[in-house]
């Protein structure tokens, strides 16, 4: 039973239609202005009508064929996944980079092809649908046209199986795969047994990317049954299209191909070992698929693993830098602490020493100060007192040497019960006055400093100076003397008055002595505050003017 | 100058153990720290006047103004003195003169406590003029003493005759020396002795002490001539004696004179409670100006009867 193959490819076309509009992408991208302009202009007027698009990129740009450009390797499609695993220029130059040409070991060129066995063929490369050398006929023809083949209906072909399929409603009526489509038009399409599986060399894996429509089938133009040759109805392309005999040959070749297909097509029609062969096409298509997985995920592994290595590597040097700065600011911070610490040590020092040394002054001082008590205070006296003075003393500090040992021999003589209590014992050899060597080691911060404490002053001062007598001082002297003299006629006249007069009459007055003669002052004050009380009463009222007198009051 | 020696925290052992007696030498002025600032009283003494086609500065037009009284004891005597009226020498040269003198000293002696509770310096130089006129009035009222007084002998018989005049003539002698160097030559002469030989001055406070006490005695005055200055007019019969004139004065001018009021008066003006060094010195200022008081009126009373050349002998 003959199956359309538009249902069974629909569903394996949705699976790959994301690559596939991935791959439209990318060829979009590499349009020109220019030619995006042009993606509405009609095809190219033909003696057979307008030239009919076969292929999407053929809508947004023209073709380099029709223009006499000369093919070159842009004519093939760059996609080399939706291609096969042969085309060579397209993948020697796959765009954007993004489907690098996998290093499998395909054959490089159309005469290898050829020379390979049938058994492992593979999808021919891709041509651009605009390449003279397409194997279809790119003029459209109305359906009623007497030259054209009659429209049928195509069923799926068998499950699993790749199917030929229309082209996509909307783009156009060919999508420039119709190889693929093997309708025999000698039996009606219930009747078909299940297309087999096209023997061409185009790769599998484009009959999945197109989405068939179900209600816009192109007529099929081409009967491979009834029409041996379907490439002559297209027109020759203008001369100098084929530019090369590579091109040449390698058109002639395809035609003979596709000749021969149909001939065997037709002789021998679907067997089994169609089935395997096409099954075989499918484990490849399978193979190369999975090949180039392995490789997308292996690039992309490898990409990744490169970022990863580069970011790894940078955040090594990164902190190799911070580990270095910090390991300059610990060496920093520690020379610092070092340099404070030896800094205070060595001011403790100096200050520990100053106060030992004031320690040890004090000591002696007192140590002096026992020694002369005991010697010429309390020793001639009490001489068993003697040896408790040390004892009595503040500790010593532990640098100051220890007393002399002769000290506490002393008292041991002169308490000699021998001895006559009034003479005067014998002094010791050893003076207990006597300080001990000052050891070497101890230390002497401040010799030059003077001692100022009285009692340190040592007994042979050094010789001073022999200061010139200030200026000052000799008037100071001068005045001192003056005043002296001036104080001393005062005594001396004080003193005569003494001897002349007595001591009685120079310190007790009489009654009247040395009083101002005259004392009527007081009675003249007398009199005037007597006279004051004595004061004239005014008249008052009317009739003091009349008498004119006055009146004198006496208290 | 030195200032006071106040707690130090901060001070180290080494520094207690090594300068103790030279940072402990008393110091010899006990001013303030405060006073090292400029007073504002000060500054505006120091500013400048325009008088007629010249500049004056306040603090001369001051301090003549104050140091104008000084001259005052003089004055009163100077018509004797033209006159050669020895009635009035010998009656009220004493008392005006003598008098007369005490004030100066009293002022002499008042501006460094005054210096002390204000802070200002402006009239300093009032002191080294009140000395001056208070030597001048001493040797005048010994000179008139000794010249017409009526104690038995000659002149040193009537100066040293007794024993308060003996005080009144050591203390003539020994300004003698003071108003000789009283001046910026001695002064550059004697350097730092100077201040010491001018100490000379309470010397002197000490003798007026003496020669007050012996010349009236401790007893009030009653009315009579032997132990007073004449009759009392206005009942009180205290501040008429010389000797209570004399200490009631005294007491104010020898307690800011004390090392530890010093000590003290400093220490409450740098917490800023000025108020309780006034609320404590009041009392004996108080004194001090009433003391004074019946001083002055005495000096204006004689002097005005010396001037009249009607001597009082009260």
């Amino acid at each position: 039973m003959y199956r359309h193959p538009e249902d069974d490819e629909r569903a394996a076309a949705q699976h790959h239609d994301a690559r596939r509009r991935q791959s439209q992408s990318m060829s979009e991208s590499a349009l020109s202005p220019a030619s995006r302009r042009d993606q509405n202009r009609p095809g190219a007027l033909t003696p057979g009508g307008r030239e009919v698009p076969k292929h999407r990129r053929s809508e947004v740009e023209p073709s380099l064929a029709w223009l006499g450009a000369p093919a070159d390797d842009d004519e093939f499609w760059p996609e080399a996944v939706g291609y096969g695993q042969a085309a060579g220029p397209a993948r020697a130059r796959p765009v954007g980079n993004r489907y690098p040409a996998p290093d499998d070991d395909g054959p490089d060129s159309w005469q290898e092809w050829q020379r390979q066995p049938w058994n492992d063929w593979v999808p021919p490369p891709e041509l651009h649908p605009d390449h003279p050398s397409a194997p279809v006929p790119r003029i459209l023809l109305p359906a009623d046209h007497p030259s054209g083949p009659m429209p049928a209906a195509r069923p799926p072909g068998a499950p699993g199986l790749p199917q030929r399929r229309p082209g996509r409603p909307g783009t156009g009526p060919d999508n420039g795969n119709r190889r693929l489509y093997v309708v025999p038009n000698d039996e009606p399409p219930a009747d078909r047994r299940p297309a087999p599986a096209p023997r061409t060399r185009e790769d599998p894996r484009r009959q999945f990317q197109a989405q068939p429509a179900a209600d816009h089938y192109w007529p099929e133009t081409i009967d491979y049954h009834s029409q041996a040759r379907p490439l002559q109805a297209e027109p020759p392309p203008p001369a100098g299209q084929f530019q090369t005999e590579q091109q040449f040959q390698a058109e002639q070749q395809f035609q003979a191909e596709q000749q021969f297909q149909a001939e065997q097509f037709q002789d021998d029609g679907p067997s089994i070992t169609d089935s395997l062969w096409t099954a075989g096409q499918v484990l490849t298509l399978a193979d190369g698929q999975a090949a180039q997985i392995k490789q997308e995920a292996r690039d992309y592994a490898a990409a990744v693993r490169e970022a990863a290595e580069r970011e790894a590597a940078a955040i090594a040097d990164q902190a190799a830098a911070m580990a270095e700065q910090a390991a300059g600011q610990a060496a920093a911070i520690t020379d610092r602490a070092n340099g404070q610490a030896a800094a205070i040590r060595e001011a403790m020092e100096r200050e520990a020493a100053r106060r030992r040394a004031e320690l040890d002054s004090m000591s002696d001082e007192l140590r002096r100060m026992a020694a002369y008590i005991t010697e010429n205070l309390v020793a001639p006296a009490t001489p068993g007192t003697a040896p408790a003075m040390p004892f009595t003393a503040p500790p010593m500090p532990a640098t100051v040497p220890a007393p002399p040992s002769t000290r506490p021999a002393r008292p041991a003589t002169r308490s000699a019960p021998s001895a006559p209590p009034g003479t005067r014992p014998a002094r010791p050899e050893t003076q207990p006055g006597t300080r001990p060597a000052r050891p070497e080691t101890q230390p002497r911060p401040r010799p030059a400093k003077p001692d100022t404490q009285p009692g340190t002053r040592p007994a042979t001062a050094p010789e001073k100076k022999p200061q010139k007598q200030p200026r000052q001082l000799k008037a100071m002297k001068v005045a001192t003397a003056a005043t002296a003299a001036l104080l001393s006629v005062a005594l001396i006249s004080g003193a005569a008055e003494v001897g002349m007069h007595g001591f009685k009459f120079f310190v007790f007055r009489a009654g009247g002595t040395g009083e101002t003669a005259g004392t009527e002052t007081d009675q003249q004050f007398l009199a005037r505050q007597a006279a004051a009380t004595h004061h004239v009463a005014a008249p008052k009222g009317r009739h003091h003017k009349k008498s004119h007198q006055t009146a004198e009051v006496h208290h | 100058m030195a200032t006071t020696r106040g707690y130090e925290p901060g001070l180290l052992p080494g520094d207690a153990f090594d300068t103790w007696d030279t940072k402990r030498k008393p110091p010899d002025d006990h001013e303030t720290e405060r006073r090292s600032g400029r007073n504002r009283v000060d500054e505006w003494m120091d500013a400048d006047f325009k008088f007629g086609g010249s500049r004056i500065k306040r603090k001369a037009v001051a301090l003549i103004l104050l140091g104008a009284p000084a001259i005052a004891p003089l004055f009163f005597m100077l018509p004797a003195l033209l006159t050669l009226n020895e009635n009035t020498f010998s009656v009220s040269v004493d008392d005006t003169l003598g008098t007369g003198a005490e004030i100066c000293l009293f002022l002499c002696l008042l501006v460094t406590p005054l210096v002390t509770l204000t802070g200002q310096r402006w009239f300093v130089p009032l002191r080294r003029w009140y000395g001056i006129m208070m030597a001048c009035c001493s040797i005048g009222d010994a000179i008139a003493a000794g010249l017409t007084d009526t104690f038995a002998g000659g002149f040193f018989g009537v100066v040293a005759g007794h024993v308060f005049e003996l005080m009144g003539f050591m203390m003539v002698l020994l300004v003698i020396p003071l108003l000789i160097t009283g001046n910026p030559w001695a002064q550059r002469k004697l350097g730092r002795y100077w201040k010491r030989l001018h100490r000379l001055i309470y010397v002197i406070w000490g003798l007026l002490a003496c020669h007050l006490m012996l010349l009236e005695g401790f007893g009030f005055q009653q009315g009579g001539t032997d132990n007073g200055s004449g009759h009392a007019g206005d009942g009180d019969p205290i501040f008429h004696q010389r000797f209570y004139q004399y200490s009631a004065a005294s007491l104010f001018l020898l307690t800011l004179r004390l090392p530890p009021v010093k000590r003290w008066i400093a220490a409450r003006e740098r917490e800023g409670r000025s108020w309780l060094v006034v609320l404590t010195i009041t009392p004996i200022f108080a004194l001090f100006v009433f003391a004074m008081i019946f001083i002055i009126n005495e000096e204006i009373f004689k002097g005005i009867d010396s001037f009249t050349e009607h001597p009082s002998s009260e």
